[in-house]
């Protein structure tokens, strides 16, 4: 592409998304249907580039950011505003989400055209689309600490109307069929957004800015060369801030709430490339290149009290997600739980980079991380597009409405089977072979234990803990999903005679098996991608050697001479085919030597009713929640609080969220303190008036005078 | 890999065998004639020449799941030496965490085929089988864990060298490993469906953990997960003889005559496991469904103390 310089594609690329954006408002208002087409054209287009590019680069090889300055904006204010200067810079990393966003997005556009068809005013949610990955793209290829801000409020922004989705389309339907409650809930998803989304950018934004302090400038190469040291009250601060602002973008625990509140309210096919990339792209990411670039030298307890939030972040995840009672609840619930299994990963590298001598292993532990997340991008795109055509035939994603759908559109079922037996984790399928990698990691973190303190031990043990009962439990929770969806007898007559015919479109039906192929593909060829992406960790932990996971594509080996003091591990998904196979295909056959007949079901001789006869969700984790405690009896009652945290099971049972309660009490404390704060401030007296302006008039003399004085 | 074929061969052709045994053992200890220690291949052979049928509401899900828990189980006996230990690295795939989520993915694959045929029971029976795998899964990964640890390795097989090379006193005299050894004994009577947790001889399938979701196979389906079921038993039994028993095992480094001797003493070792358990389960009757996890969650704090005791062994020493 020598004609093509990276100035020249940025801008095209961009410009595609401008144009997406501003052609699907403005085509939009004349002729919606293709007003939303040019602008999901574009953002196809857009996301290709995207994508290409950063593959392309991947390819290439050298971390690049020269040449790249765009503005002066406004002539004749060169050097005077660095902040005007949009430096771009792109490495392994950055190029690692900008192929997932690219792919996804470009996914989830060519999905949309058929998807966004029957929706009302589709144009809008096009071109906002365009917005949003626009920022996101933007997001990750800045070099400063003023853009990365901007890219990040910009997200929030292009989301945040987004959120509204349900809102406006409850607003298009006839009063009666609405109820208040409803309306409530989808107004609260926006509110809670925009409130969770600024707590985030604000402590970051915090962050952010004393680091530049303590730098010599704002640009992303002086943060690099930042002087702080592991053992500075400074840099366990700016850890804490950041940790806290960008978990709370990222959905971790405790601040995990905000998520079940708010994605279930975008259009799903957005919904999609939020759960799978996104939440990533502003949390993950951003952890990744403050805390492994920008911080110097971590401390031990940094990569530990990110380790321990990892491992809380899933096992809450998966428990709320056993709760959820629609797909899309349910899914964006195990997206928490994803972000934990990814965030142990990461979480252990930074400990290791701190307590460890073997840098391979920290190599091997954000080697894990980074394929969960490639997973995760894949098949949790794979069950949110699957959900999107369930939705499309079915107009309903509750999942004790569904049911049977696997003999009426095999095509959307079988991928979202696919997807769920990966995220399940099981092989021969991608998840499993994350899931295994965190793991050895994990174990062969043991050689920590020999020298490390007891706390480290402590939060090693109570993470693979956390982890085990959290795989457990999303095996269970998939097992109900799919069950109560796709499997069985219809449970509800109403959504058959509501059902449209015949599976989804061929441009929907070819997203899902790409996604459904990669999942297999990722699977059963770990080699290949691994053996790519540990050159992310090669770059990011300088002087670490490499980390080679064995050699052939389909054998990940973890041998006594990558550094790992002893410890070997393998495996080799070829020879596991290789076994499994054989009495597979045995097993086949000599079941399917004598042609099946039909029967009813057994019910003890009643007659047959499917809807009422098949288990539900609620009861099917009736035994975990026996177990785990916390069951209460009765409905749900209206609940007039700022955060729901009463989460109906079934119709006569509920369960509380402890963190939700948290959150629902601290901001009713928040108010009322507030208030009365407001209401002694504010008492209406001419006097007191004029005190304060009096007050900051002296501090406004005090500050210029004392920076006079300083400068 | 050959030695690996013959034995897995083995292993999948001798499992109706073992159940059979059980099955009389049990009817004596009740002094009962009982069935011949051979009805099992007289059952699956009966029930392979009949023409299955399938609930109307069950989809390919269902047909396919019986295949799929088979072909698990029946990989597991081929990573896995049963009567003779050959040299090192040649295990084909013997990973204990991929072992581990082997199990796993035949209880999804059988939790799954419960909810597809869409009768009352199978649900139910969906539900406590993942209940169960909920309670063992994280038993299952401390004592990967423990044995890495102590190891330095996940391979099933090194796993077991290297307890060969310890000797008897290495193993036996090794408070983490006997703890382990308790807590492998429990997990194995809750994922292998035995008494406490699981009464298999109950003609009550409903109240039973899989045997709920079978209700709805025949023929020959209904015979590969019967077959499954006797191979997941004697699995448990092999992995538990091999690794706190495996200087049983022949081996290259012995002569011929006693590698010999070593092979034919393989039914015997495994019979005298099948006596042992045909005894313990006449003695004992099934826990309440809920009351399971007490059993449950003992073997994984047995498991999680043995964890700690490698690691303040490694602070001693």
């Amino acid at each position: 592409m020598g004609w093509l310089d990276g100035r020249t594609f940025a801008l095209l690329t961009a410009g595609l998304y401008v144009l997406g954006a501003v052609s699907g408002v403005l085509v939009g208002t004349r002729d919606q249907k293709w007003g939303t087409r040019l602008s999901l054209a574009c953002a196809l287009a857009g996301s290709l580039l995207v994508a290409s590019g950063a593959a392309r680069f991947w390819l290439v090889g050298e971390p690049m950011a020269q040449g790249l300055t765009f503005l002066p904006l406004v002539p004749g204010l060169e050097g005077k505003f660095p902040a005007l200067n949009l430096d771009l810079y792109v490495d392994r990393l950055a190029a690692l989400f900008l192929l997932l966003t690219g792919l996804l997005s470009a996914g989830v556009a060519l999905y949309s055209f058929a998807w966004l068809a029957d929706q009302r005013k589709p144009h809008r949610i096009a071109a906002f689309y365009n917005a949003f990955v626009l920022s996101t793209c933007l997001l990750l290829v800045v070099n400063d600490v003023y853009f990365f801000l901007v890219a990040l409020e910009c997200i929030t922004l292009a989301f945040g109307y987004l959120t509204l989705y349900r809102h406006n389309r409850l607003l298009e339907r006839p009063a009666v069929a609405v109820s208040v409650a409803e309306m409530e809930d989808a107004k609260r998803a926006f509110k809670v957004y925009l409130i969770a989304s600024h707590a985030g950018v604000v402590l970051v934004s915090v962050a952010l800015i004393l680091l530049t302090l303590l730098a010599p400038g704002a640009s992303f190469d002086d943060l690099r060369r930042s002087p702080l040291s592991a053992d500075s009250l400074a840099a366990g601060v700016i850890f804490l801030l950041a940790l806290l602002g960008f978990g709370i973008k990222t959905a971790m625990a405790p601040f995990q709430s905000w998520m079940g509140l708010t994605h279930p309210y975008l259009a799903t096919n957005v919904h999609a490339l939020v759960s799978s990339v996104i939440i990533k792209v502003a949390g993950i990411y951003g952890m990744i290149r403050v805390f492994f670039e920008f911080l110097g030298p971590p401390a031990w307890w940094w990569g530990w009290l990110l380790l321990v939030l990892a491992g809380l972040t899933a096992l809450v995840g998966v428990f709320s997600a056993i709760t959820s009672r629609d797909l899309k609840t349910a899914l964006a619930n195990h997206s928490v739980e994803n972000v934990g299994i990814i965030l142990t990963g990461i979480g252990l590298a930074l400990l290791l980079v701190a307590e460890g001598d073997v840098p391979s292993l920290a190599a091997l532990a954000m080697t894990a991380g980074l394929y969960h997340l490639l997973n995760h991008a894949l098949f949790k795109g794979l069950l949110f597009l699957g959900t999107a055509a369930i939705e499309n035939r079915t107009h309903t994603v509750e999942l004790e409405r569904l049911g049977g759908l696997i003999r009426r559109f095999p095509w959307t079922s079988v991928t979202f089977l696919v997807g769920a037996v990966a995220i399940a984790g099981f092989p021969p399928l991608n998840g499993f072979i994350s899931e295994w990698l965190t793991l050895q990691a994990l174990f062969a973190g043991q050689h920590l234990l020999h020298e490390a303190r007891t706390w480290v031990i402590v939060g090693l043990f109570g993470v693979l803990l956390m982890l085990a009962l959290a795989f457990g439990l999303t095996a269970l929770a998939f097992v109900k999903i799919v069950g109560e969806a796709i499997l069985g007898a219809p449970r509800s007559p109403s959504v058959l005679a509501q059902e449209r015919s015949g599976d989804v479109p061929w441009a929907m039906r070819g997203v899902l098996g790409i996604l459904a192929v990669l999942c297999l593909l990722l699977g059963v060829l770990p080699g290949l991608v691994a053996n790519e992406l540990t050159r992310i960790p090669q770059e990011l932990l300088a002087g670490g050697p490499a980390l080679s996971l064995g050699t052939t594509a389909t054998t990940l080996t973890l041998a006594a001479s990558t550094g790992v003091p002893g410890y070997t591990a393998q495996l080799s998904m070829l020879s596991f085919l290789a076994v499994f196979a054989p009495p597979l295909l045995l097993a086949a056959l000599a079941s399917a030597r004598r042609r099946r007949a039909q029967g009813p079901v057994w019910t003890c001789g009643t007659p047959y009713r499917p809807e009422a006869m098949q288990i539900r969700g609620g009861a099917f984790a009736y035994l975990i929640w026996a177990w785990a405690g916390e069951r209460r009896r009765g409905v749900v009652e209206a609940q007039d609080e700022p955060v729901p945290w009463q989460l109906a099971l079934s119709d006569g049972r509920y369960v509380r969220d402890f963190f939700r309660r948290v959150a629902s009490v601290s901001i009713r404390r928040l108010l009322a303190a507030s208030q009365r704060f407001g209401d002694w401030f504010q008492d209406g007296d001419i006097r007191h008036y004029l005190a304060y302006l009096f007050i900051v008039f002296v501090l406004v003399l005090l500050v210029s005078v004392l920076a006079g004085g300083l400068g | 890999m050959l030695t690996y074929l013959i034995q897995g061969l083995v292993f999948v052709l001798s499992a109706p065998l073992v159940v059979g045994t059980l099955h009389w053992a049990k009817a004596r200890l009740q002094r009962r004639q009982g069935p011949s220690p051979l009805q099992f291949y007289r059952d699956l052979l009966k029930l392979a020449g009949k023409r299955p049928v399938e609930p109307d509401s069950a989809s390919w899900v269902f047909a396919l799941a019986p295949v799929i828990v088979f072909a698990c189980y029946a990989t597991l006996g081929f990573v896995m030496p049963q009567f003779y230990l050959p040299k090192a690295g040649v295990a084909p795939a013997g990973d204990l965490l991929l072992v581990l989520y082997v199990l796993g993915l035949a209880r999804l694959a059988l939790g799954l085929a419960g909810m597809d045929a869409g009768a009352p029971f199978g649900g139910l029976g969906s539900s406590r089988e993942l209940f169960v795998h909920v309670l063992a899964e994280p038993t299952l990964l401390f004592v990967v864990f423990t044995l890495a640890l102590k190891q330095q390795t996940t391979d099933l097989v090194q796993i077991i060298e290297q307890h060969y090379r310890a000797g008897f006193l290495g193993i036996y005299a090794d408070p983490p490993l006997l703890l382990l050894l308790l807590s492998m004994a429990v997990l194995a009577a809750l994922e292998a469906g035995r008494l406490p947790f699981d009464n298999p001889d109950t003609h009550l399938e409903l109240t039973m953990f899989g045997k709920a979701i079978y209700l709805e196979y025949a023929g020959p389906q209904l015979a590969l997960l019967e077959w499954a079921e006797a191979l997941r038993l004697t699995f448990f039994l092999t992995l538990l003889l091999n690794l706190f028993g495996p200087w049983l095992l022949a081996s290259p480094q012995n002569g011929f005559l006693v590698n010999l001797a070593l092979i034919l003493l393989y039914p015997l070792k495994l019979l005298v496991l099948i006596l042992g358990l045909a005894l313990w389960e006449a003695l004992q009757v099934k826990t309440q469904l809920r009351a399971v996890v007490t059993p449950a969650l003992t073997a994984l704090a047995i498991a999680i103390i043995a964890a700690v005791l490698v690691v303040a062994e490694s602070y001693l020493l």
